[in-house]
């Protein structure tokens, strides 16, 4: 039986899968945490993937890993291989003023028209903007910039501090599509786009087609076989389309950390509202994308509140009627990226004696969370980009509520997949590919929800407490 | 004093006291307020409340029964329904905050508006008598037959004694009635198509009725004992405070109210838009100035139920929040912004449609946060409430629940730099029903009221918190219902 592993170094854990190359039967798994903080040392993400590969029983019967990562978190590296510095995470939102900086520099339109992406704080190029203008003696000491998959890949062929081989990084498209200095239209790094940022060019990933090989395992590393094959690896969304066998017309909504609306497109999008990142996906097509900052961890505060666990949340909420008696909850408590409001914080709208109840509070935060998802929906949607089918996944999907809830809110036929790692299968199916030069076709079994009405009344809520704070124009729906 | 019953009928709930000569309580009641729902909104169920009365004084040991010489009966202002001459009823019995007339008033205009306000003391709306009234004549039709409209205590006091009359500071919650001269308004009531002789006698709370025969042997009571409409709850809690001119009385139950005194009524230009509700005090020597906060102590209700917390939860809960404010250790800019208005706001606004808002609410917010967050929002609307007032207090006492709640207190008199005199006594409203009923002036001292004093280091902290979310407040504030 020849067995392959994928790894997902997320924003929280690194979960490291086994499975078996025909079937994509997963044998066994192991996890480790990632820190809590937000500007966090690499060195954390790798010792959490070794941690995380001993807890899998080890990889000796192994024949190839691959990675794939949270998106955008930049890894800086001097000239010897070593980490410069601690990296700010995607959702760290220190960098909102060099986003504002770089918009206001080339024109939030120009980054749009280059790369596809409405400038966020979360993307590569604010990051690297923020170290050169907060730490400038790290910058300029930092010789590579590679992305969190990037680096770990590069680690697991045996380079690290003191070895150098800066040359020997390798990315994918979907990783470099993140970064803001790529061109979904080219192809090609826009180099011109990194040094304007950095002020200078270093040393960037090569960037590898969706079935390349990025190299083999280096000796030495504890639990892992030295010689083994390495994929190519993705940003996490990515690999987990390429799980999920996305096709034109699917969409998924992805409930984890953040709220993320993604479709599978042909070509690359130009989004000049500034909602849809047109990144690339695992297969050399392209994956335009939505994301919120706040989603599931949205449910983990009303729990926190309510005095109770996911499963009493979830039970509680369906308690309530749709719109949860006009009782509304904005749930950007960490700030949002979709609409661009770092500065927000969440809050609860049209409370009274009679709503304000634990039932309709339970439903305000599903809802609140959910229409967030809605709104990027319409986005993708005005792009020009069909959706016909939306598949949900994440830690959130398995909750009843969260599934009535949303039925009620989209009109589309909605589809759970089975309990899975979608992230770290999507980057086993790559380390297969990376022996078998082609994707293996693992199934995949999926629950269709039934169809319901829809409550319309959820939406306006959600859209007239944003116009009340003033964080949208007007109260009219989105074309 | 004379040996009282009294009877508070308030929005969630009825006191039932039975104070001695001496004014000490000797047996006390408390239940919910019966109400039930018509077509139209809610009432009160007559039934439940009348049989709650009686079974209060039957209760009573037959020594502290015989002794009683008085009943005296206060209530919410602006409830009332319509009840004829053999005290069967023309109308349900409409609770305060019904809004069933509303669109009576919606047909008045600017010109109107400003008439009724200069002749009643009141901003125009539907929470006061006078539109319930025109409803209520309107759906009864034919079968008025002389039905009268009593609010809740009167009608409570019609039963006891027959008679049907109305007191003056209930009276000034109509919308009926004709501030300088006493009496009901013929051209307000004329605005809306209503008979001045469908408003009852005016009395003050001074004069009473002897009780029925029938009534008094049902209760078990002697048949010299004289009935007593104290009047609006609010009011007599002035009595009961010894409030004097210059004082401000804040009581505090299910709503929030400001009150003084004044040799005036307050009717100066530009008093209309304040929304301040001007009246005839229950002794009928003063006029009064008074805003409710509709949204008080049941905010923390709601906030308790919401949180799941018990009622011992939610006060070790304050108990510690409140150490923590004196402590210094509150962590300013966690604390969620609470805009209290989970019944409408107060004035100048006065939208019955306004519902609260919470924002500032991160992934680190608790519920200690929120709770926290509530009370410092319920002191920021008393502060703007306040500040509608022409003047500042020179004193400012405190009567209702507030009384032991040591951190609402604390941030209120931190917030405003003003020194608060509190109750120690819980039932101020019905000490000042039996003053009234006595034809004695309150006593203040008698209620056993504390000084608290400002923390003039947490006032300079929470000053500045409020300076800061000031900006949000308004906004806030100002965001259409």
């Amino acid at each position: 039986m020849t067995l392959v592993a994928g790894v997902d170094s997320s924003t929280q854990t690194c979960k490291v899968t086994v499975r078996e190359l025909e079937t994509g039967a997963l044998i066994r798994e192991g996890k480790a945490s990632h820190p809590p903080t937000t500007i966090v040392h690499p060195d954390a993400w790798w010792d959490a993937l070794l941690r995380a590969v001993q807890r899998a029983g080890g990889l000796d019967d192994v024949s190839a890993i691959s990675v794939s990562g949270q998106q955008h978190t930049p890894v800086f590296l001097d000239a010897q291989g070593g980490v410069v510095c601690d990296s700010p995470l995607w959702n760290d939102l220190g960098s909102h003023a060099q986003m504002v900086d770089l918009n206001r520099e080339l024109g939030r339109d120009e980054w749009i028209r280059r790369t596809g992406l409405p400038l966020t704080l979360s993307d590569t190029v604010t990051k690297i903007r923020w170290l050169r203008d907060v730490d400038p003696d790290a910058a300029r000491r930092t010789a590579a910039v590679a992305v969190v998959h990037d680096w770990l890949t590069w680690r697991l062929r045996g380079f690290g501090p003191g070895t150098g081989g800066l040359d020997q990084l390798t990315t994918d498209r979907s990783e470099a599509s993140g970064t803001a200095y790529w061109s979904g239209d080219t192809g090609e790094y826009c180099l011109d786009l990194f040094e304007h940022a950095f002020g200078r060019l270093v040393e960037l990933p090569r960037i590898l087609g969706p079935l390349d090989q990025a190299g083999v395992t280096g000796p030495g590393i504890p639990g892992i076989p030295a010689g083994i094959a390495v994929g190519v690896g993705s940003g996490d969304n990515a690999a987990a389309a390429l799980a999920l066998e996305l096709t034109a017309g699917d969409a998924v909504l992805s409930l984890g950390t953040s709220g993320v609306v993604y479709t599978r497109s042909a070509t690359p999008v130009h989004d000049y509202t500034g909602e849809v990142c047109s990144y690339a996906d695992a297969t050399g097509e392209h994956l335009p994308l939505v994301a919120t900052l706040n989603a599931a961890r949205n449910f983990e505060l009303g729990a926190g509140l309510l005095g109770c666990d996911y499963a009493g949340l979830s039970e509680l909420a369906l308690q309530a009627p749709p719109g949860a008696e006009g009782l509304t909850l904005l749930p950007y408590f960490e700030g949002e990226r979709t609409p661009d409001l770092p500065h927000a914080r969440g809050s609860l709208h049209e409370a009274s004696l009679t709503n304000f109840t634990r039932a309709n509070f339970a439903r305000a935060v599903i809802e609140g969370t959910l229409a967030g998802q809605m709104v990027m929906l319409d986005a993708l949607r005005a792009c020009g980009v069909s959706v016909g089918r939306l598949m949900l996944i994440g830690g959130a999907a398995q909750s009843v509520a969260v599934q009535q809830i949303l039925t009620q809110m989209v009109d589309l036929p909605v589809s759970v997949p089975g309990l899975d790692e979608y992230v770290a299968k999507g980057a086993a199916m790559q380390a297969a590919s990376a022996l078998s030069g082609t994707f293996p076709r693992w199934p995949v079994e999926f629950t269709f929800l039934p169809r319901v009405p829809l409550e319309g009344r959820i939406s306006d809520q959600h859209r007239a407490a944003k116009v009340r704070l003033g964080y949208e124009a007007t109260a009219s729906p989105p074309a | 004093m004379q040996p009282t019953i009294t009877i508070d009928i308030g929005t969630t709930s009825v006191k039932l006291c039975m104070f001695g000569a001496d004014g000490l309580l000797l047996s006390s009641a408390r239940q919910d307020t019966p109400t039930t729902a018509d077509a139209w909104g809610e009432v009160y169920d007559l039934t439940s409340l009348r049989a709650a009365v009686v079974g209060f004084i039957q209760s009573l040991p037959p020594a502290q029964r015989g002794l009683a010489k008085r009943i005296a009966i206060t209530g919410v202002g602006e409830s009332g329904g319509l009840v004829r001459p053999d005290l069967t009823l023309a109308s349900p019995m409409i609770l305060w905050h019904d809004h069933r007339g509303a669109d009576r008033l919606a047909a008045l205009g600017p010109a109107e508006r400003s008439e009724i306000t200069r002749i009643t003391g009141l901003p125009v709306n539907a929470n006061y008598g006078l539109s319930k009234v025109a409803w209520a004549v309107e759906e009864a039709g034919a079968a008025v037959d002389g039905a009268q409209w009593l609010n809740i205590a009167e009608y409570l006091a019609a039963l006891m004694t027959g008679k049907r009359w109305s007191e003056f500071s209930l009276a000034s919650r109509t919308m009926a009635l004709d501030l300088r001269s006493g009496s009901w308004s013929v051209a307000v009531c004329g605005l809306l198509g209503v008979g001045t002789e469908v408003f009852p006698e005016l009395r003050s709370a001074g004069e009473g009725s002897r009780i029925g025969r029938g009534f008094a042997e049902e209760a078990g009571l002697l048949d010299d004992v004289q009935v007593h409409v104290a009047g609006h709850d609010h009011m007599v809690g002035a009595v009961g405070a010894e409030l004097g001119r210059g004082e401000l009385l804040n009581s505090t139950g299910t709503t929030e109210g400001l009150l003084f005194l004044r040799e005036e009524p307050y009717l100066e230009d530009g008093a209309e838009h304040l929304k301040l509700a001007s009246g005839i005090s229950c002794t009928g020597e003063d006029f009064t100035l008074f805003a409710s906060i509709p949204t008080g102590g049941s905010a923390f209700a709601s906030l308790q139920s919401m949180l799941g917390l018990s009622a011992a939860q939610l006060s070790a809960c304050i108990t510690v929040l409140h150490e923590r404010y004196l402590a210094g250790g509150v962590r300013w800019d966690e604390i969620p912004l609470v805009l209290p208005q989970f019944r409408g706001s107060p004035p100048p606004g006065k939208d019955a449609k306004a519902r609260g808002v919470i924002t500032g609410l991160g992934t680190g917010t608790s519920a200690e946060d929120i709770v926290l967050g509530c009370f410092l929002g319920m002191v920021l609307q008393f502060r703007d409430v306040l500040e509608l007032f022409p003047s500042r207090p020179e004193r400012l006492k405190v009567i209702g629940p507030a009384s032991r709640n040591p951190l609402w207190l604390q941030l209120k008199a931190d917030l405003l730099g003003m020194p608060l005199s509190v109750s120690g006594f819980p039932e101020v409203v019905s000490r000042g029903a039996q003053a009234l009923a006595s034809g004695l002036p309150g006593d203040w001292d008698g209620c056993e009221p504390v000084d608290l004093p400002v923390n003039a280091i947490r006032a300079v902290d929470l000053n500045q918190w409020a300076a800061e979310v000031r900006p949000r407040w308004e906004y806030m504030k100002g965001v259409p219902a």
